[in-house]
């Protein structure tokens, strides 16, 4: 490993990865990235509230993911506001390097003259 | 049902039951004057039966009063406790939800707040509107907290993390 901090951008979780796969190029908020997880795996993959949360916050923290404060107030959610979420480009970069890296990791073959 | 709406029905209900027999005790008296009316040809109305006419009245509108005011009592009661609800919970939650989440909303930061239990919210309405019964609603709900209060100590444990690995850099 050459960097510590190079090495630390793929110490992307499944979960992590999921959740930043799904917010390229859109916005969703908690309750749409737990439905969108649920739908897109036909239902055998689930994002409950006790990990989503965690893992919006963890994205956030480490700067691949910014939120922003929807202006409606719909009555269905007791006018509290949504929170939407969408990746930085550092969260997309990293993500492609991710990509990129299992992509390599898959096609890696050993090299010639080996016994 | 809720029980909060169990028990303003049965408010409601007593309350058309109390103004309905107080009308009918009324009806009855005013029977008992028209009968008094037709043998008042015969005999004169005796001084003691006029008093217990009156004595009944008196009880009867006595009774009536103090039901009416217990009932405006429990009106109150039931109005503030609307008014210490957080805004996300709504009149159909159960009790018994309502207090759990009322508890995270009190150890819940601000956004955090807003966020997480509109979100638990929304997912509640959805249930709702599916038709789920109420007690798979509640149970659901319930669980559903545990985890909002689970994600929060995670979320403490992170910071935790992160503030010693600053440190550390």
């Amino acid at each position: 490993m050459k960097d510590h901090k190079e090495a630390n951008r793929f110490d992307l979780s499944l979960q992590e990865e999921i959740v930043l796969t799904l917010l390229v190029g859109k916005e969703l908020y908690g309750l749409e990235l737990m439905k969108a997880i649920e739908e897109a795996s036909e239902g055998r993959l689930r994002m409950k509230f006790g990990s989503l949360y965690p893992v919006l916050h963890r994205l956030e923290k480490k700067g691949f993911v910014t939120s922003r404060w929807g202006e409606d107030k719909p009555e269905e959610r007791g006018s509290a506001r949504r929170r939407y979420y969408m990746t930085t480009g550092l969260g997309e970069q990293v993500l492609r390097e991710v990509q990129s890296f299992r992509a390599a990791l898959a096609t890696w073959q050993p090299a010639w003259g080996r016994a | 049902m809720t029980t909060e709406e169990i028990l303003r029905r049965y408010i409601d209900f007593m309350e058309r039951f109390v103004e309905g027999t107080f009308a009918h005790g009324l009806r009855l008296l005013n029977t008992i004057d028209r009968c008094l009316l037709i043998a008042e040809q015969e005999t004169d109305e005796s001084p003691s039966r006029q008093e217990r006419r009156e004595a009944f009245r008196r009880r009867l509108e006595q009774r009536r009063l103090s039901l009416l005011h217990d009932f405006e009592d429990i009106r109150q009661e039931l109005r503030k406790l609307d008014q210490k609800r957080p805004v996300v919970v709504r009149e159909h939650w159960h009790i018994l939800e309502m207090r759990c989440v009322s508890l995270l909303a009190h150890i819940l930061p601000r956004d955090a707040r807003e966020e997480w239990l509109g979100d638990l919210e929304e997912a509640r309405h959805e249930l709702v509107t599916s038709h789920y019964a109420w007690w798979a609603i509640s149970l659901i709900t319930w669980g559903r907290v545990v985890l909002l209060g689970w994600s929060l100590i995670k979320i403490k444990y992170q910071d935790l993390g992160f503030s010693k690995k600053r440190q550390h850099e």
